[in-house]
């Protein structure tokens, strides 16, 4: 029989689904490795949102928590790409505070830009006179 | 000789370790994602955990459902951010009548206070309304009821305890000093000879680790165990002493252990405790707190000295 050159259909469709199978596998990397990175970034906005948070518990609720929106810093922020923190108090809605309590209501954010997006991390208590760290 | 096939089994391999490597860097990613997800969320429910026990601290202190008052749930509160609090309440009628009052696990770099006079009525002005404790002895249960290896009588962190009873007499304030070491046999330098007391009942058989079951505060958490019980007596020599607290304090053990007075007879304990409750909910997040806060505690650093306006003699 004559010796036949080349390569069968059978090496040539093996060889392309494999080509194609490595082509996909790198292209899913990226967002795979941008995801771990995201929920990184994740955590150091949501670590730094608690500490403010605890930070103004410890303020004096009549003098020193005054109602308005202010920004603050902090070290960690340096690990986020345009980050900015800031946060927010306003006297307690009657729908929350139905009895009448003296409390405020402090919505802490963290916002950052991750490939061009905004992300966010936010969040909101309650901080009363005679209160947790009062 | 021609090989034929071998291809298929190299393009077989490398298949099989391209997918092993994507997968588990699919795996990590989806496992990242979720545990920043649920991390976010906790966040999120114990901030607003946190606002339910600001809101009915103040509640509290602002509108005096203090002591001598009841479960009083408030309504759910609802934050922007999908985060809310839910059966936020306050038990103000700490210790039921009758039943031991339990101090949440610390350390020996903290003390616990239980009062035997009311704090609402130190003098004790009206017995029965205020509840004071006019009985002679009374017992403490301490240690977390585990399986030490104490019965091998080795030493494994075993709790100790000094209790100091405080009461009035003529105007003078006194105290005397009572000391218990859960750990009997103690073939250690610096505990073998401290002369403590043992347990009355200790929890060391190799099926239960614990003295009987007592219900604590009321029933907020009742049938607690503990691995030591001691009874304390002979603090009103001449029966007309005002017993006014008892503070214990933990030795040698470096671990933490809930500490509970429990009243003798058919006495009760006065009201002295609040305990709050809130649950924090955002997404399948829930985080559930519960803060205890007694009447009138002496400060830390108060520790080891008493202030009193006559002269304080120590027995």
């Amino acid at each position: 029989m004559r010796k036949q050159k080349g390569f069968s259909l059978v090496e040539v469709i093996l060889v392309v689904a494999v080509v194609v199978f490595i082509a996909l596998l790198i292209a899913t990397l990226p967002p795979a490795v941008s995801s771990i990175n995201k929920s990184r970034q994740l955590s150091i906005a949501k670590d730094i949102a608690g500490k403010q948070i605890e930070y103004l518990r410890g303020l004096d609720f009549q003098n020193n928590l005054p109602l308005g929106t202010n920004s603050f810093s902090s070290p960690d922020l340096s690990a986020l790409p345009s980050s900015e923190a800031g946060f927010e108090t306003s006297q307690c809605p009657p729908e929350i505070c139905t009895l009448g309590e003296e409390s405020k209501v402090v919505r802490v954010w963290v916002t950052w830009k991750e490939t061009g997006d905004d992300k966010k991390v936010e969040l909101s208590t309650l901080i009363s006179k005679g209160g947790l760290a009062q | 000789m021609k090989d034929t096939g071998q291809i298929i089994i190299i393009l077989l391999l490398v298949m099989v370790v391209a997918l092993a490597i994507g997968l588990s860097v699919v795996g990590r990613s989806i496992n990242d994602i979720s545990t920043s997800t649920n991390t976010e969320n906790s966040s999120r429910a114990f901030s607003a955990a946190e606002a339910g026990i600001e809101k009915i601290l103040n509640l509290q202190s602002e509108q005096a459902i203090s002591l001598g008052g009841k479960v009083t749930p408030l309504s759910d509160i609802q934050f922007d951010n999908n985060a809310s609090a839910k059966d936020v309440l306050i038990d103000a009628a700490i210790p039921r009548e009758k039943t031991a009052l339990e101090y949440p696990p610390f350390g020996k770099e903290s003390f616990a206070q239980f009062w035997l006079a009311s704090p609402a009525d130190p003098n004790c002005t009206d017995p029965v309304g205020s509840r004071c404790y006019r009985e002679d002895n009374f017992d403490v249960y301490f240690g977390e009821a585990r399986e030490y290896s104490s019965r091998l009588d080795n030493l494994e962190d075993q709790p100790a305890i000094e209790v100091s009873v405080i009461y009035k007499i003529g105007g003078e304030y006194k105290s005397e000093k009572y000391f218990f070491d859960s750990y009997v046999k103690a073939p250690l330098p610096g505990r073998n000879s401290n002369n403590f007391n043992g347990c009355l009942d200790r929890g060391d058989s190799a099926t239960a680790w614990s003295v009987p079951k007592i219900v604590t505060n009321g029933g907020i958490s009742a049938n607690r165990a503990f691995y030591c019980k001691v009874n304390i007596s002979g603090y009103k020599e001449t029966g007309s002493e005002i017993p006014y607290m008892v503070r214990v304090r933990i030795l040698y053990t470096n671990s933490s252990h809930p500490v509970a007075v429990a009243p003798t007879g058919n006495a009760s304990l006065p009201l002295q405790t609040n305990i709050y409750k809130s649950t924090g909910v955002a997404g399948d997040v829930q985080r559930r707190l519960e803060v205890f806060r007694e009447k009138s505690v002496m400060p830390q650093f108060f520790d080891f000295a008493l202030f009193s306006a006559g002269s304080l003699n120590k027995e």
